[in-house]
């Protein structure tokens, strides 16, 4: 049995499909092989038999679960959120709310007094060493403005202290003979008169001893800082 | 049970004929939204998506147009031209001469019919060469050699006359066979019992 073009053309879907008799196909492809015109149909039968070869997927594990999952009515499933025993449905009361909010509040400032902004909060921030690193340096941080404060509270205490002790020599032997009493006077209206001229005559000895300490102190206090 | 029961079941709530269907098609669905896509995972979402909308839309099946399987494909099929669309580009990480080899050698190179290509390779060849197909030539040679449709099947996948889906399926093959013909001992594939 021998083919031409004109056979094959006719019968081109039977032969690249293999659907012919065996002899048939053999004279085909007899014929295909050696004519020019008909030569891509030789090769597009074995591209047809090639792709037969090609290997099936299997399904992936779990597909088939999923795409039910889906389509059907949703399956209660446990998941992380159920905690046996507790019934989330019934802790969303408005208590539970107001008990929640006020919570993550007291966090909020908790974290906001140590300096934590949970907008700059990075991933890399909760590494357990960063952790440490940041409350390390937190520890650092607030004992030195501890020490710093208590400094700050030992000067002012110091000024107020030497100005006390300023004070009091400056009433004894200056002010003496200018506090002779008028005649007349009851001793109750000679200590009041004392005051007033204590509070009014200090004496400029007393102010530069005073402007001399507390430049001093100034300078001490600035170096704490 | 023909696909119209099974249908009318699904419809009236039958979870257990809906399930009937998924376990039946899930492998022929997934294995085409491959072809179409090279990509397993990609083609996974696309399988889950094509049953989502098969799902809604069970109602438009009509029995008298076809079997399920290829209703299923011509959904499969729609949503595949709609993701491609997209995508704008088949996205493939494999390029044709990577997984070819021998595609990269010479004309006067020594053929190597000692070489048998192990099956998973030889899918991937082929899987390769069918991406260089335009998409209309593919599509037609997937629903054919592939997913093994009929030509009047494919003709309702395809919604085009079945000549042409004939003529596409014919020039497909052609097309790539210039493209595999350097697979070693090409010429012979029924001789090929290794894979």
């Amino acid at each position: 049995m021998t083919w031409d073009c004109t056979q094959l053309e006719e019968r081109l879907t039977e032969y690249l499909d293999s659907r012919l008799a065996p002899a048939e196909l053999n004279a085909a492809d007899a014929h295909a092989r050696g004519c020019a015109r008909c030569a891509e149909w030789f090769d597009a039968r074995r591209a047809a038999l090639w792709l037969q070869k090609v290997e099936k997927l299997e399904t992936p594990p779990g597909l088939e679960t999923r795409i039910l999952a889906l389509t059907t009515a949703p399956r209660p499933k446990p998941s992380f959120w159920a905690v046996p025993g507790v019934n989330w449905r019934q802790a969303l009361t408005l208590r539970f709310a107001l008990g929640a909010s006020s919570a993550m509040l007291s966090l909020l400032l908790v974290l906001n007094f140590f300096g934590v902004s949970l907008g700059e909060v990075r991933l890399a921030d909760l590494h357990p060493a960063n952790l440490y690193r940041a409350a390390d340096r937190q520890a650092y941080q607030s004992y030195a403005w501890g020490v710093r404060f208590v400094n700050d509270l030992r000067v002012v205490y110091e000024i107020r202290s030497r100005l006390e002790e300023m004070q009091e020599p400056v009433e004894t032997p200056e002010a003496a003979p200018q506090s002779q009493p008028p005649a007349g006077q009851t001793p109750e209206q000679k200590k009041q008169t004392d005051q007033n001229q204590r509070r009014q005559n200090p004496s400029t000895q007393g102010v530069r001893q005073y402007w001399l300490m507390a430049a001093q102190l100034a300078g001490g206090w600035g170096a704490n800082r | 049970m023909d696909d119209a029961q099974l249908v009318a079941r699904c419809l009236g709530g039958d979870a257990a004929a809906w399930e009937d269907i998924v376990r039946t098609h899930t492998r022929r669905i997934y294995n085409l939204c491959y072809r179409f896509t090279s990509r397993r995972e990609e083609a996974e979402d696309l399988t889950q998506e094509v049953f989502l909308r098969v799902f809604r839309t069970l109602t438009s099946y009509d029995s008298r147009q076809g079997p399920l399987g290829v209703w299923l494909h011509r959904v499969a099929r729609n949503l595949l031209i709609d993701h491609y669309r997209a995508t704008r580009k088949l996205k493939h990480d494999v390029s044709l001469e990577d997984s070819m080899p021998f595609l990269e050698e010479k004309e006067s190179a020594a053929p190597r019919p000692d070489r048998v290509l192990a099956r998973h390779e030889l899918s991937e060849t082929i899987q390769a060469a069918l991406l260089r197909l335009s998409p209309e030539l593919r599509e037609a040679v997937i629903l054919r050699d592939l997913q093994e449709l009929d030509y009047r099947e494919i003709a309702g996948v395809l919604d085009v006359p079945e000549g042409t889906v004939k003529s596409r399926i014919n020039r497909g093959r052609a097309e790539l066979a210039r493209l595999l013909k350097r697979i070693p001992g090409y010429e012979n594939p029924e001789a090929v019992t290794e894979l």
